[in-house]
């Protein structure tokens, strides 16, 4: 399986052009905690040194994974339904600081958790789904999705800086 | 106003020291007119400079707001709808009322979610209120370190004041 040697040691080296397209693999459903998650950014979303939570939409938001990806190709058009993001930046964070939790105004607890959901021109996308006691697919109430969103916010750095 | 007369040459040094010596010793009170009528007149230029600095401030953020309103869908290229008209509306409004309030946010920002958010900062604290698409109003209080306070509102005259007590609390404390 080819992945990207900058955040995986042990993966087969490759240097690609383009994102890897998915040509008929599978997802991978097992996330090393020490990899990587790249989403693309705009210059409104970030201030004062901080990433702003209005960059992060629910249910399920985008990312590439590191494994099967480098940090630009998250602006490449075939990771970006063909659009060409001049001037777009890129944030990282590692998978295990990604994986937060917040409590509902009810007890409710809704984690994050990272699953790889491929995409014929880009086999590195992946989301965040939020799991309940009940559910692995759970819809966090209001007050805890915003919790979520701070949080996730908080866990992203910059990568490749934005200039628009 | 102190008359000072054009002395003659003889003597016009030690005049000069002793109108000097005088005024320090003990103001007229002709002096302390004039005294208190330029420190009025400063304290009146500080208060417009701050006012229009606040004013410029407004007219920024309101042009950011429109701009936002211009937004197509999927602006962020993740999927995101444009601000809502009602959205922007909702926004201006409590923009007006901060205005009002000379309490200014420093920043008007489009969401991901589908809305318009108004950000304050102070230090390592930020609130924001984020006005969504669907009608709902989000008010966001938070540092670096601890857990965020999230407060669920309505777009009423009464929830608008509820907001700004809180931020100003959160914010200025």
């Amino acid at each position: 399986m080819p992945t990207n040697p900058k955040h995986s040691p042990s993966s087969e080296a490759t240097s690609q052009a383009r994102p890897m397209h998915q040509d008929g693999r599978t997802a991978v459903d097992t996330f090393d905690p020490e990899e990587f998650f790249y989403r693309r950014y705009a210059m409104v979303h970030f201030a004062d040194g901080q990433v702003l939570p209005q960059t992060i939409s629910f249910p399920k938001p985008s990312f590439n994974r590191s494994k099967f990806s480098s940090p630009e190709d998250v602006l490449h058009i075939d990771c970006c339904n063909g659009k060409e993001l001049p001037g777009w930046g890129v944030l990282e964070s590692r998978v295990s600081n990604l994986c937060v939790s917040a409590e509902s105004g009810d007890k409710r607890k809704f984690t994050v958790y990272p699953k790889h959901v491929p995409k014929p021109t880009c086999y590195a996308h992946s989301e965040l789904w939020c799991a309940s006691p009940n559910s692995e697919d759970a819809r966090p109430s209001e007050s805890a999705k915003e919790k979520l969103r701070i949080l996730l916010s908080r866990a992203l750095k910059v990568k490749i800086p934005a200039t628009a | 106003m102190p008359v000072i007369e054009t002395p003659s040459r003889a003597g016009l040094f030690d005049r000069k020291l002793a109108i000097r010596a005088n005024d320090f010793i003990e103001p007229s009170s002709s002096s302390r007119k004039i005294l208190t009528f330029f420190k009025q007149l400063i304290a009146e230029a500080v208060s417009t400079s701050k006012f229009l600095q606040i004013e410029k401030t407004y007219q920024e953020l309101r042009s950011s707001l429109h701009a936002c309103a211009t937004l197509p869908d999927n602006w962020d290229s993740y999927g995101a709808a444009k601000p809502a008209k009602h959205s922007v509306e909702v926004a201006d409004r409590f923009l007006q009322r901060l205005f009002a309030e000379l309490f200014m946010p420093s920043r008007v920002v489009p969401s991901a979610e589908g809305g318009m958010a108004l950000y304050f900062n102070n230090d390592n604290k930020t609130a924001y209120v984020e006005y969504r698409n669907s009608g709902k109003v989000i008010l966001a209080m938070f540092d670096d370190h601890s857990d965020p306070i999230i407060v669920e509102l309505t777009e009423s005259d009464a929830d608008e004041s509820k907001a700004l007590s809180f931020i100003r609390s959160y914010i200025t404390s």
